[in-house]
């Protein structure tokens, strides 16, 4: 059995001061690019050079303006231009693909792959990525480390709520998980998407027990419907359809206006998503820069900007905000890579997907 | 179409000939129902199935008419019999359902195709298929039955015998037939009237022998056998005669029935081939001698046909199979006035006539 | 008959390759279906096993069933009126009507989904709220979340596609059969019902078992509607299969599944394809055919109308409408007067920013994907008319089956035939790749349609130039082409639509080199930009649009004679004799063409 670990309510405050402090700093020397980078990195800048400053990142979707907005940060952070190529996909069908696509000798095209555990570890086990330790390279702490070949680059909302404020006045919005069960008012109108990792993640740290319960409520009880992907989830409580959407987050809707936001469920429990750099990237050294500068504070408040995700603890977004108060729970890595597999089958067949 | 009148008697067969685009099916189809006229009346019996001034249009399905197509128009997804019995089940003019067997079978009798009654009518032969759409029509017992071209995509051989049997069988059973066809030799061994018809214009309606005898079109003249053109004046009259001036002299030629007869009018003198009649050199005639030299002679085997030269004009000519002219002789021949036709046409193509398409037809 | 062999081949050996493609799908299908999970290659029969040991199989396969037959008679409930307006009545506006079918083609499923789920969910519903029946306590009058709507709306999508395909026949059907009918005394309706209708039925019925297998297979309502209600059909399980979220594509599982809708779909062309022959025996071969005048509406007219504009407004308007006002609003929301106020053109000005790439790779897509069908179906056609051995019995039922393959498992193999082939031809992640998979799969469409344009060509036509010296190759040129041109002309515009439209195949097989407008329009939903997708996809439906209004301008072909083959083989005949010189007398051939005709 794992354990769990935590962060504990002052590891937070420390955390976001810090965070605090590091935006600050960075904030006003924005402008110019006299960084101190650690010596690796400005070995990866020449080395970016000679791969003419491009990457192809692969993991989340972003159209074309996200995608400049982004190479045009970075490439005020290093002052090179660098350009980004940001695409999305299943990443599932996409792991297996690749280990198709190498062993038949062809490249797989991407520089960086940005994912979550699960995933990652199809393409650990697939030898499809490079056992680099981005703590030691970039002088990362621990809590950089996603698995043994993974960066922390952020912590997903595959478990985090979201409730329409049109349908649900904020005091009445879910404080846990039982909650969402426990009111008839909500049956019908809660929606999950189609996958079940969003409660593996989940049981994490309500244990396998409660989770199957909470599982079995939702779909018999409460009668939730299950949506093709996280993004109809999103939507459809943003328009009012569903009053509930689990496992989505609220930032993006927010920003549009739509009467969204988060429920403040205690726990808050995280799904760190990572980098991991492919062994046959075209541009290894280019990929690397967009990894350590998405770990910076300039890197995550643009990432948060622009995509609306960051680490629960950095300053001033959603998430940290949301933390705030609650106890925050981030699921490790090897969780899921060594328990999914066993909770995946029982969740699915609760939830009716094959 | 132009303005046509037509008058068909009881029992009578009435062809409409005519080359294709001449307006006979649209006539025929303007009986059935299947075309609408801008102005006229048409009646059936004593029944006004149209009439512009009054607004009258009774639909074919109301009209007391059969009609055979000329792709037959059988039903593929029914065998002989329901072919034959579905207007008599289903159509205004149904029977009893216990009469309507008898009715089936005594056609179907009639016309030798007992056999295959049961057979889908997709797998019989064109002629076959006719006698299907035949009976169809005959069935129902019409007060007309229509004809559209029906032996035209049958075989020649065939085309020859079932156009003597449908005329014996509806005389037979009395009926009144219109019957469209483009073959002169049809026309006139079947019909009771020919109209021959071009350009949306009926040019002639008369027995098969007076269209034959007397046309009064030199259109007509051509689309029916054969007839060679000088080209003339007139002169004068004699005895009922017209007297007309030609290059070969002077020919005596029925008067046209219509157009100019003033003396120093231009026409043309018309002679069958088959109406000359070669002189010997001790022979003379008062009148209608014409002298010319063969230019071109053929055989084929039951005739010999000749092309005179008289003047610039060619004439052809008919004899037995007997009589062998050579090239170049000069010959004479003489045309009973009975049988010369004056036609006064202003259509220019008859001065074409007179030329070398003489020699084409066989 | 002896052929000279001059050039010939050429056609046979792209014929071949059409075939190529439709075994690529099937034999994919097949070797998926034997693998273990996502590893192509190992021999299993647990997928199998899996399988038939799912208590839930017949109810599946019974839904699956209903769900293909409901669509279908939704379809044939709108086609064959459609049809028949179009073909034989004095339709007001009838080509605005073929444009508004061709339009709707241009409309991916998922926004046709999308917009109705929107109207008719039972909680949120702009319908049901506007009759007062949403809210936490009360009962909605539509409930969008049931097989029937499924059933419902595809039914609406496929129309379209059902009317090109069954137009040909009700326009060419001989006017002289029901015209000796009334005649012979047999009224209107009567003659409608028993000699029309039972003329017509078999290639109605061919094309709803055709669009049967097009039914079971497609997921665009599967997944809004039948997903969020766990309505289980046989397309589910192969999403969920092959879309896993957190563990491998479990393809071998996609495949047994795919191999059963495969199963069902053959059935349903096996009567196809007899029914089809029975078609072509009513089918007048020799030329002589009348077309009749349009039937006069009368009274009527406003009614067919009407009838016409319920499926306008219902496959058409609402979807566009939706689209529009998506486009306007900064987020996902029914009409209010929040909305109203928040109201602005944005979206449009930033669609264009996006359009540049998806919009040139769309285009070049479209291009492949229309010439590769066209060369393919002529061959094809060509082979299976023209050769009376049993090979083009064959090549016509392999290729009927190129649609039977459900697309999820196509791109996947397609996807497997571009990996492993990538050391000698490149394609894999590339736009062409996708093109070839598209080619194969709208195959069957394009040939059904040319080969009925085919089988009206009297063999006598290509004796006559063979006998005149005239190589096959140079009649394949000159008098096949010209004659099928009109059928070729309307596969093209079809394949066109769907290729620009498609979404599945090109989601799978998507590398992100090559984004397509589809593709851009699900990434612009997935990030949350609602409002640019919709911009995006309306002027994807413009563009659209515009392309066929200008093709049919440009080609001079009117709806009357695209599917009128006749007049158009008029003129084609008359340009090879004008060719040839004439020699009536002397020449047998041209005395037999002569009495063909």
């Amino acid at each position: 059995m794992h354990e769990r670990n935590p962060l504990s309510k002052a590891g937070i405050v420390a955390a976001l001061s810090m965070a605090a402090l590091l935006g600050l700093s960075g904030a006003t020397s924005a402008q110019t690019a006299t960084k101190k980078l650690p010596p690796a990195v400005s070995t990866l800048l020449s080395e970016a050079k000679a791969e003419g400053y491009t990457a192809n990142i692969y993991g989340q979707s972003a159209n074309p303006s996200q995608a400049a907005e982004f190479s045009k940060r970075i490439s005020e952070f290093y002052g090179v231009p660098i350009t980004l190529t940001m695409f999305g996909g299943l990443h599932a069908q996409k792991a297996s693909e690749l280990s198709q696509v190498t062993k038949a000798g062809a490249k797989s095209g991407i520089d960086i792959f940005w994912t979550s555990s699960s995933i990652a570890g199809v393409l650990e086990r697939g030898s499809l990525v490079v056992p680099l330790d981005w703590a030691k390279a970039f002088d990362f702490d621990d809590s950089a480390r996603l698995g043994k070949t993974g960066l922390h680059s952020h912590d997903g909302t595959q478990a985090t709520v979201i409730y329409n404020t049109d349908l649900i006045k904020a005091e009445e919005a879910p404080k846990t998980y039982a909650e969402i069960v426990s009111n008839p008012k909500w049956k019908g109108r809660i929606a999950v998407p189609r996958a079940p990792n969003v409660f593996i993640y989940i049981s994490y740290a309500l244990g396998d027990e409660a989770t199957r319960t909470l599982l079995k409520d939702l779909m018999a009880k409460q009668e939730a419907k299950i949506l093709p992907t996280y993004p109809d989830v999103r939507n459809r409580v943003g328009s009012g359809e569903f009053a509930i959407g689990i496992g989505v987050d609220a930032t993006e809707l927010k920003r549009r206006g739509a009467p969204v936001e988060f429920a403040p469920i205690d726990p808050v429990v995280l799904a760190p998503w990572g980098f991991w750099l492919m062994k046959d990237a075209k541009s290894p050294a280019t990929g690397q820069l967009f990894a350590y500068w998405i770990r910076t504070p300039e890197g995550q408040k643009a990432l948060f900007d622009i995509l609306g995700l960051s680490l629960a603890s950095s300053a001033d977004t959603d998430l940290a905000k949301l933390a705030v108060g609650k106890k925050a729970i981030s699921v490790p890595h090897d969780f899921m890579i060594d328990i999914l597999p066993e909770r995946l089958p029982v969740y699915s067949g609760l939830m009716g997907i094959r | 179409m132009h303005a046509i009148d037509l008058d068909i008697g009881q029992r009578e067969f009435f062809v409409l000939l005519g080359p294709s685009g001449s307006g006979k099916t649209t006539i025929l189809r303007s009986i059935a129902g299947l075309e609408h006229p801008d102005a006229g009346v048409i009646r059936i019996g004593n029944d006004t199935v149209f009439s512009a001034a009054e607004r009258v249009f009774v639909p074919p399905e109301r009209r007391s008419i059969a009609m055979v197509f000329q792709s037959y128009a059988v039903w593929p997804h029914m065998n002989v019999y329901e072919n034959v019995a579905f207007p008599l089940r289903e159509g205004a003019r149904r029977l009893p359902a216990d009469e309507v067997g008898t009715r089936v079978n005594e056609v179907l009798d009639l016309l030798a195709l007992t056999d295959v009654a049961a057979r889908p009518v997709t797998t019989l032969s064109g002629g076959q298929q006719q006698r299907v759409a035949l009976a169809r029509a005959l069935a129902l017992r019409p007060k007309l039955i229509l004809m559209d071209e029906p032996l035209s995509n049958l075989d020649f051989k065939l085309q020859i015998r079932l156009r003597t049997e449908i005329k014996d069988l509806l005389r037979h059973l009395n009926l009144t037939a219109v019957y469209v066809t483009h073959n002169q030799d049809e026309a006139m061994e079947i019909g009771d009237r020919v109209a021959v018809m071009n350009r949306g214009k009926i040019i002639q309606a008369g027995s098969p022998r007076e269209i034959y005898r007397y046309p009064t079109d030199e259109f007509v003249a051509r689309f029916i056998g054969e007839m060679g053109f000088l080209p003339a004046t007139v002169a004068g009259r004699s005895n009922g005669f017209l007297v007309l001036d030609t290059a070969a002299g002077h020919m005596r030629a029925r008067p046209a029935h219509n157009g100019d007869m003033t003396p120093g009018s231009a026409c043309f003198f018309g002679v069958r081939p088959e109406d000359f009649r070669l002189l010997t050199a001790d022979e003379d005639a008062e009148t209608n001698v014409i002298e010319g030299n063969i230019i071109q002679s053929r055989f084929v085997g039951e005739a010999m046909i000749y092309s005179v030269a008289v003047g610039s004009a060619v004439l052809g000519v008919r004899t037995h199979h007997s009589v062998e002219l050579a090239v170049g002789e000069r010959v004479r021949l003489l045309a009973s006035p009975e049988y010369c036709v004056t036609v006064s046409s202003t259509d220019s193509s008859a001065a074409s006539f007179a030329g070398a398409d003489a020699v084409a037809r066989v | 008959m002896h052929l000279r062999l001059s050039g010939i081949w050429v056609i046979y050996v792209v014929a071949a390759t059409a075939l190529v493609g439709v075994i690529v799908s099937i034999a994919g299908n097949i070797l998926a279906s034997v693998s273990l999970g996502a590893d192509f290659g190992t021999f299993t029969v647990l997928n199998y096993a899996k399988l038939v040991a799912d208590k839930e199989l017949l109810a599946v396969l019974g839904r699956t069933f209903i769900q293909g037959a409901g669509s279908v008679v939704v379809m044939l409930a709108f086609s064959v009126p459609i049809a028949w307006l179009i073909a034989r009545t004095d339709l007001p506006w009838k080509s605005v009507v073929l444009a508004l079918l061709t339009a709707k083609l241009a409309i991916p499923g998922f926004i046709t989904a999308m917009a109705y789920v929107w109207l008719f969910n039972p909680t949120s519903g702009i319908v049901n709220r506007l009759l007062g029946a949403t809210g936490f306590d009360a009962t909605p009058i539509f409930n969008i979340y049931g097989l029937h709507w499924i059933c419902m709306l595809q039914g609406l999508v496929l129309v379209p596609a059902c009317v090109f395909m069954i137009l040909p026949a009700f326009s060419n059907m001989d006017a002289t059969l029901e015209e000796a009918a009334w005649v012979s005394g047999v009224s209107r309706t009567r003659t409608a019902r028993r000699i029309i209708l039972p003329l017509l039925a078999p290639a109605v019925i061919a094309a709803m078992l055709f669009f049967f297998g097009v039914a079971i297979e497609s997921f665009d309502f599967v997944g809004l509607i039948g997903m969020p209600a766990r309505i289980e059909v046989l397309s589910l399980w192969i999403y969920d299969a092959t879309h896993s979220v957190t563990s491998e594509p479990n393809y071998g599982f996609a495949g047994a599944v795919g191999m059963v809708m495969f199963g069902m779909s053959c059935i349903a062309i096996m009567f196809y394809v007899r029914f089809l022959r029975e078609a072509q025996r009513y089918a007048v071969l020799r030329g002589k055919a009348r077309h009749s005048e349009p039937m006069r509406l009368g009274r009527w007219r406003w009614v067919a109308v009407a009838f016409v504009g319920i499926w306008v407004l219902l496959a058409f308007a609402l979807p566009i409408v939706t689209l529009i006002w998506v486009s306007l609003v900064p987020f996902l929301q029914p009409p209010s007067a929040r909305a109203f106020n928040n109201i602005s053109i944005d979206s449009y000005g930033l669609a264009l920013g996006y359009l540049g790439a998806p919009l040139a790779n769309t285009l070049i897509a479209m291009s492949g994907a229309v010439v590769l069908a066209l060369a393919w179906s002529a061959t094809v056609s060509w082979v299976v008319t023209r050769s009376r051995s049993r090979f083009g019995r064959w090549v016509d039922v392999i290729v009927f089956l190129s649609p039977t393959v459900p697309s999820m498992v196509a791109a996947v193999a397609f996807q497997m035939l571009g990996i492993s082939v990538q050391q000698w031809l490149p394609i894999y992640g590339s736009v062409w790749l996708i093109v070839i998979a598209m080619s194969a799969r709208t195959l069957a469409f394009c040939t059904r349609t040319v080969n009925g344009a085919a089988l009206q060509i009297h063999h006598e036509l290509d004796e006559a130039a063979y006998a005149s010296g005239v190589s096959p190759f140079v009649a394949f040129r000159r008098i096949f082409l010209p004659i099928v041109a009109p059928a070729l002309f309307y596969a093209a515009m079809m394949v066109g639509m769907l290729t620009a439209r498609e979404l599945t195949l090109p989601l799978m097989m998507n590398t992100g080199h090559s984004p397509l407008i589809s593709t851009l329009i699900f990434d612009l939903q997935t990030n949350g930009s609602f409002g640019i997708a919709a911009a995006v996809s309306l002027y994807m439906i413009f563009v659209l649009l515009a392309l066929v209004l200008v093709a049919r301008r440009l080609s001079g072909v009117g709806e009357r004679s695209a599917v009128n083959v006749r007049s158009v083989r008029g003129t084609a005949f008359s340009k090879w004799r004008r060719q040839l010189g004439r020699d009536h007398a002397s020449s047998q051939s041209t005395q037999a063409v002569k009495e063909a005709l």
